[in-house]
């Protein structure tokens, strides 16, 4: 499903250049629950970000499904994204304007669906979530767990076949991060590939295989369950 | 279309939510846009608005032209033979302004007549609503009398009363017959009240008297510059036929209603823009501000779909609706502005009663909103959705920090404001510094204590000369009499109102053909007219009781008439002809200062007095001159008029102050929008770099903290933090100063007495925004200069 090779990234610093992240191969089966891990400033959230198409600054070759995405351009790679990929983030980032029920709207806008399909789509996904109760509350009206609760929500609300969680539990109360991390896991059984960068190795064992990353390079490859 | 609504009704939240971001954004351009909407809708209505006549793109005035005097209304035989030159115009007609005492009605009035030629009314396209125009030869003097009423006077006058045609006026003591009613919609290029014939006797057909507007529209087909070819060569032949000088010039008749309007109101315009540009600035400087703290949130939605266009899009829906809340506020601002504009230069500017914030003008100002909307917000939003996703996701809750390149886009804006606000600011110090200098002008009279009215006697009751000069003789003795009067004299042209005679005259022992006269500006006098008005004798006496109607005829002149035609000698004893309605030479007996009777900016002209009591005259303007409370003085005037004549009205009431402050009015109105227009600018720029510097100081608090904690006093901050913004201020005062250079020559035509590069202003206004600014960078320098270490790298 996906596939790195030779993937790098770094920036001209003064006359030499600094490297984030150095020969990546690696390749990510679909249904697969992958967990990055590392010390900071190990490359793992550049990571994450070359593989939602976040980034595009980096050279090497990286294959989605059938598509050659280093071959692509921006404007391709945005419709890809939309196709493909959710995202979760260990801030939430929640839209502090716009209700519950309009931040799962919001990727939905982004992909020209009619208003009514759009609604029905939230209304399901409020449901599957129930958080039907919290839609027309802000996100500053809710706690922290409830705040990713939705985040997870809005990343999936367009069936991402990937889903990109950078740290989502990182700014929520242990209890919290469970039931986080849970759903991650009912969304991988249902089918959605997870890749997540996590410092905590509790979480991270939710993950079929960790990859440790240093320095931007690849150190090491787990699989806890093998 | 359903994502656009959704796109404003995000955009109306956000604003709602940053309430105080949108209330300053938004009077910011309601003052940019406000301004230019008041401004366009005097050059919409002025300058751009077709006369409303017919056909009004083929009008033209006709104008006498003499290489060593300039343009002058025309004569009547120049009137005769200009309209038969069909090869240009397809009509041509003519008119002079006069009034005429109205009798027989409630009270005795003096009303304004427009006398015209039969065919002016349908030069101009003005068919009466009801009854009939002037037939062909209604405007000969043998003609049986008729009027057409102008709509207003109707109204007032007589209620609109319908059956009015047919009925018979007593006017100048003469039956008139009104034969029409002009309708509403007709406005006549001056305030009139009746149209009469023009009815020219031999007594004023002359060539040497110049008095008349010649109206005339072009064939079809013909452009100005053509007609103004085929005028030249008509020009030469009848130069040529009538041995003359004099020539023809053309002037659209718009540039000629408009006159002296169209600079001033193009500069003002100008400063507008700069103003509206400076708003600009602001607003995008807001806006980056703004596009800083909310890259996480553009981040946010760039990683949930969103393309960098539709980001774009939702910016500018946000920018166009501040833009749009903006013009709103400015539209009111500016009706507001317009009607307070108008009321203060009533009269005094040609058209303005046409000045009006209609559809025209409306539409101007949603296409500025529009474009304003865009120019401030393009910029900010490419900013916005330019930055580094994972930079800003990273970054946490945090608002996000400002990059190098939005720091340099924010001072540029900077640059650009103070450049800007200094161009305006020199365009108003120059403006002022020409006001100051035409108020210490001398004037040579004094309009203080003043009061004056105009008195037109009707020839029918007052046909011979005698009884003219009785009517004035006797009127002036009771004047004099009231209580609190000092002196009482007559005039048949005040000082500054733009009224007067001129044309051409005899100077003894300057050998000048007939046809070729020099012009003078002639006015009669009488009674302690001098006196009255405080004009100062330079030499030899003024007219006294030994100038009598049999006594030798007598003259006064002007210091530039003496300069002109007898310089370096006296020129009392000369003797020179009058040359209106005067029989023989005039002895020169006095020289006084020069006075300009055709407002206070217009450049002094020879001029020759007579005394009234040997040139009488119908017409007369009445000077007053009290020590008490001039209040009181209209009904008490009136009163010694009536005392003399029952049956005789008086018009014009003012006083001389009244009339010098119409004559600058159009002045006074400019100085003061372009001053008004100047502070605001200022007080953007202030705004400006005040939000700017405080905006660096908030992001700058750690590195402050740190220079702190390494041992920076209070000093080192300030001059840091003031040091930033004065290099941003001295680098738009470069540009401004260059740019001013170039731009103020094209006000040459609007400033009196100072040159368009004048060091004073140009001075004077670098210091002032000098100031201004230190003060917008000393406060948050303050404020940077209270920064606790400790605190600072904590909360970082």
């Amino acid at each position: 499903m996906i596939k790195l090779h030779n993937v790098e990234k770094s920036y001209e610093v003064g006359a030499g250049r600094t490297w984030v992240l150095r020969r990546i191969d690696l390749e990510i089966k679909e249904g697969e629950f992958l967990t990055i891990m590392g010390p900071s400033g190990a490359g793992k959230s550049t990571l994450l970000a070359i593989l939602g198409m976040l980034d595009g600054a980096w050279t090497g070759e990286y294959n989605l499904f059938e598509h050659a995405v280093h071959k692509l351009k921006n404007q391709q790679r945005v419709e890809l994204h939309k196709r493909y990929i959710g995202f979760v983030f260990q801030q939430y980032h929640l839209l502090d304007n716009l209700t519950v029920a309009e931040n799962l709207d919001l990727p939905l806008s982004y992909r020209d669906l009619k208003k009514s399909e759009r609604q029905s789509t939230v209304a399901d996904v409020l449901d599957r979530f129930q958080i039907v109760g919290k839609k027309d509350l802000y996100p500053s009206q809710l706690s922290g767990g409830q705040q990713q609760l939705v985040a997870v929500a809005r990343a999936v609300i367009g069936n991402p076949k990937v889903l990109l969680a950078d740290e989502p539990t990182g700014s929520l109360h242990s209890s919290h991060g469970k039931m986080i991390m849970d759903l991650l896991k009912e969304l991988n059984r249902q089918g959605t590939t997870i890749i997540q960068v996590t410092h905590n190795d509790a979480w991270a064992a939710y993950g079929g295989r960790i990859l440790n990353l240093l320095d931007g390079w690849i150190a090491k490859e787990d699989r806890p369950g093998a | 279309m359903e994502t656009l609504w959704q796109d404003l009704r995000y955009a109306a939240r956000s604003l709602r939510k940053n309430a105080g971001f949108t209330a300053v954004a938004v009077l910011t351009l309601a003052l940019g846009i406000g301004a230019n909407t008041a401004i366009f809708s005097f050059v919409y209505g002025i300058l751009l608005r077709p006369l409303p006549y017919a056909h009004p793109e083929r009008l033209v005035v006709l104008e006498d032209y003499q290489a060593n005097y300039g343009k002058a209304p025309s004569s009547y035989p120049e009137y005769v033979d200009w309209k038969d030159q069909k090869q240009i115009f397809e009509q041509v007609d003519t008119f002079f302004m006069s009034s005429a005492a109205l009798t027989g009605t409630r009270q005795p009035e003096q009303v304004r007549v427009v006398q015209a030629s039969a065919g002016l009314a349908a030069l101009l396209g003005a068919q009466p609503f009801l009854g009939r125009s002037f037939l062909g030869d209604e405007d000969k003097p043998s003609a049986p009398r008729v009027v057409m009423l102008e709509y207003g006077f109707w109204q007032k006058q007589f209620g609109g009363d319908r059956n009015i045609i047919g009925q018979t006026l007593q006017i100048e003591a003469n039956p008139y017959t009104v034969i029409g009613i002009l309708p509403a919609s007709f406005h006549f290029e001056r305030p009139a009240d009746v149209w009469m014939g023009l009815r020219l006797d031999e007594s004023i057909s002359e060539r040497g008297l110049h008095y008349l507007t010649v109206m005339g529209r072009l064939r079809p087909g013909l452009s100005l510059a053509a007609a103004r070819q085929e005028a030249a060569s008509v020009e030469k032949r009848l130069q040529e036929q009538r041995k003359t000088t004099h020539g023809l010039r053309l002037t659209d008749a718009q540039t000629f209603r408009v006159g002296d309007a169209r600079p001033s109101l193009l500069a003002l315009l100008g400063a507008v823009g700069f103003l509206l540009l400076i708003a600009c600035a602001n607003v995008a400087n807001l806006l980056l501000a703004r596009a800083s703290a909310r890259q996480r949130e553009m981040a946010v939605r760039r990683a949930l779909g969103a393309s960098r266009g539709r980001l774009i899009r939702q910016l500018l829906t946000e920018s166009l609706l501040l833009s749009a809340l903006g013009g709103a506020l400015g539209a009111l601002l500016a009706w507001w502005g317009v009607d307070l504009m108008t009321a203060a230069a009533a009269h005094s500017i040609a058209r303005i009663e046409e000045v009006r914030l209609g559809g025209g003008v409306l539409l101007f100002t949603l296409f500025v909103s529009v474009a304003t909307g865009v120019l401030f917000g393009l910029a900010p939003a490419l900013r916005a959705t330019q930055s580094s996703l994972g930079a800003s996701l990273k970054a946490g809750g945090r608002s996000g920090s400002e990059g190098a390149h939005s720091r340099g886009l924010r001072s540029l804006l900077v640059v650009s404001e103070v450049a800007l606000s200094l161009v305006l600011l020199v365009g108003a110090g120059l403006m002022i510094h020409s006001f100051t200098r035409l108020m210490r002008v001398p004037r040579g009279f004094d309009s203080s204590g003043v009061l004056s009215f105009q008195v037109s006697l009707p020839k029918a009751r007052y046909e011979k000369a005698e009884q003219q000069r009785q009517f004035f003789q006797a009127t002036l003795e009771r004047l004099r009499a009231l209580p609190g009067v000092t002196s009482v004299g007559l005039t048949s042209a005040l000082p500054a109102s733009g009224d007067g005679a001129n044309g051409g005259v005899g100077v003894e022992g300057l050998a000048a053909d007939p046809e070729n006269l020099p012009m003078a500006e002639k006015t009669i006098t009488g009674g302690n007219y001098f006196s009255a008005m405080r004009i100062p004798l330079r030499r030899g006496r003024y007219f006294s009781e030994k100038d009598t109607a049999t006594s030798p005829q007598t003259a006064i002149v002007n210091e530039a008439f003496a300069r002109r035609f007898f310089p370096n000698q006296d020129p009392i004893g000369k003797r020179l002809d009058f040359m209106w309605e005067t029989k023989g030479m005039q002895e020169i007996v006095g020289v006084v200062a020069d006075v300009n009777y055709h407002g206070m900016e217009s450049q002094i002209t020879p001029q020759i007095y007579v005394p009234y009591v040997q040139r009488p005259d119908p017409y007369a303007t009445i000077v007053v001159r009290s020590s008490g409370d001039l209040a009181a003085l209209p009904a008490a005037a009136r009163e010694a008029v009536l005392a003399v004549d029952a049956s005789q009205p008086i018009s014009d009431v003012r006083t001389a102050d009244a009339v010098v402050a119409r004559s600058l009015a159009p002045r006074n109105l400019s100085v003061t929008l372009f001053a008004l227009f100047g502070g605001l600018g200022l007080a953007l720029v202030a705004v400006g770099i005040f939000g700017v510097i405080s905006y660096s100081v908030s992001q700058r608090t750690r590195e402050i903290g740190v220079r702190v904690a390494f041992g920076a006093q209070q000093r080192d901050i300030v001059n840091l933090v003031v040091g930033q913004g004065l290099r941003l201020v001295v680098a738009g005062v470069g540009v401004g100063l260059l740019a001013s250079f170039v731009l103020t020559r094209l006000m040459a035509g609007l400033l009196y007495s100072v040159t368009p590069t004048d060091p004073v202003t140009f001075g004077g206004v670098t210091v002032l925004l000098g100031a201004i600014a230190l003060a917008a960078c000393y406060v948050p320098a303050r404020r940077a200069m209270r920064v606790d270490a400790m605190v600072a790298l904590r909360y970082e």
